[in-house]
């Protein structure tokens, strides 16, 4: 089940607030959630549906409980691919247009974000994000040409160029 | 990069790059799971035998008398003897006599009559009447 799911359950998380460390809390948090509803004998007949359902609350309820601590949302992390090991100029190079790819993202709705996130992250097609979503999948691939087409007109009016 | 398919290789890229990795393992709740500790069970003593089968026994009471006081009632309502059948005698002519005994008018004017099928074995039934006359009973001093 948490090979399964624990993946698109960090993408909705991710996908609200753009965060990978917050996301991976909600995750996780989700996942403790329903081991302790089956230990305490509820009876979850949908376990995926249960999942999402309770890492987007969590998220809501994340980002509340982070504004009235900190008076502002989130602060965004700029991250890098470790693994891949860039060279350092091409590295700071890429690293600033993620930043920019980020805050273009954040003017995004989220639910175009869930989409973009299921499609990039995960590599989801149009089908799978339409039964993650419940939504139909001609809404799935409207949604998200209108996305890449609202990203790509802010990206251009942001001038930012091919990453590295 | 300005088309919004260029747009895809960028995304995939910025995207999988968010993904922690290596992807963590599943959580564990920090409470250990609670073992079910079945206690073990003593010897029975015969209170504890006298106990278990309290209700048992209760029932099988409770149902002996039931059934008990459904008998000794059923005798209050007892119906009316069924009328008897007509009994049939084997007369030495080889004839059957059917006697209904049920079959006895009391006529008039003190004369009772007794009604009676005889069916020879060969021949037709017979339906025959005996007439008696009655007389008059008297009173017991």
């Amino acid at each position: 089940l948490y090979q399964r799911h624990s993946k698109e359950v960090w993408a909705l998380a991710y996908a609200r607030w753009m965060n990978a460390d917050t996301a991976l809390d909600v995750m996780q948090e989700a996942f403790l959630r329903l081991w302790k509803q089956w230990e305490a004998g509820e009876q979850i007949l949908n376990p995926r549906a249960w999942l999402l359902r309770v890492a987007r609350n969590l998220a809501e309820d994340h980002a509340k409980s982070a504004f009235q601590r900190n008076g502002t949302q989130l602060p965004q992390v700029m991250n890098g691919v470790e693994s891949r090991q860039p060279a350092p100029l091409e590295r700071m190079e890429r690293e600033e247009v993620f930043g920019q790819l980020r805050e273009v993202l954040d003017e995004l709705s989220p639910a175009d974000r869930e989409i973009l996130t299921l499609r990039y992250a995960l590599d989801y097609d149009t089908d799978a994000i339409a039964g993650l979503l419940s939504i139909a999948s001609t809404a799935v691939h409207m949604r998200l040409s209108r996305a890449r087409q609202r990203l790509a007109e802010r990206l251009k009016a942001k001038g930012v160029a091919q990453v590295p | 990069m300005n088309q919004p398919d260029e747009l895809d290789p960028l995304l995939r890229r910025f995207f999988q790059a968010q993904m922690p990795s290596p992807w963590p393992d599943c959580p564990v709740p920090d409470e250990p799971a609670r073992a079910v500790v079945v206690p073990e069970k003593p010897a029975s003593s015969w209170l504890e035998l006298s106990q278990r089968f309290a209700s048992r026994l209760a029932l099988a009471l409770s149902l002996l008398l039931l059934v008990g006081a459904a008998w000794s009632l059923s005798g209050a309502f007892l119906t009316p003897p069924a009328p008897t059948a007509p009994s049939t005698n084997i007369a030495r002519d080889n004839r059957i006599e059917i006697v209904d005994p049920t079959a006895e008018h009391k006529g008039v004017n003190g004369y009772k009559v007794n009604e009676r099928f005889v069916q020879p074995k060969k021949d037709e039934t017979e339906w025959k009447f005996d007439i008696h006359k009655v007389e008059p009973s008297t009173p017991r001093r």
